[in-house]
């Protein structure tokens, strides 16, 4: 399926890049440590202090960057199906 | 949570490499963007 996959975190990049290591993981993971990213995706409430932690949510991004799907990740196993599941929706004629 | 609809803010981040990973240069492409709380924790 032609999707690319990113991980988003708020870790630095070696974190990610250990991380991306020790799980053999096949897709990019960026790292955004400024949180303003998040604050953008609003995995994180706008504030002063830094969080650290990213909420889980995760958004299916279509060919023109618009958000197609919009998602609360709570079991990640059913959520790739589901995931692949609304990909084969979408992409229909 | 964004709604789906809106459009997604475009973004420039590095990715593990320090290479950088700009949504705009993704357009054509179906983008999964996962955010995870941190680094190595389940899920």
């Amino acid at each position: 399926m032609d999707c690319v996959v990113l991980g988003a975190s708020f870790d630095a990049t070696e974190a990610n890049k250990a991380f991306r290591e020790k799980y053999d993981f096949p897709y990019r993971l960026v790292s955004d440590v400024d949180e303003q990213v998040g604050v953008a995706y609003e995995v994180r409430d706008p504030g002063t202090e830094k969080v650290q932690f990213a909420k889980r949510l995760a958004y299916l991004i279509d060919p023109v960057g618009t958000i197609a799907r919009s998602y609360e990740v709570a079991d990640v196993l059913g959520f790739a199906g589901e995931v692949l599941a609304d990909l084969a929706e979408l992409r229909q004629p | 949570m964004l709604a789906p609809g809106t459009t997604a803010p475009d973004f420039t981040l590095p990715d593990q490499d320090g290479t950088p990973v700009r949504l705009a240069d993704l357009h054509g492409h179906w983008v999964l963007l996962w955010w995870y709380p941190m680094a190595d924790t389940p899920g």
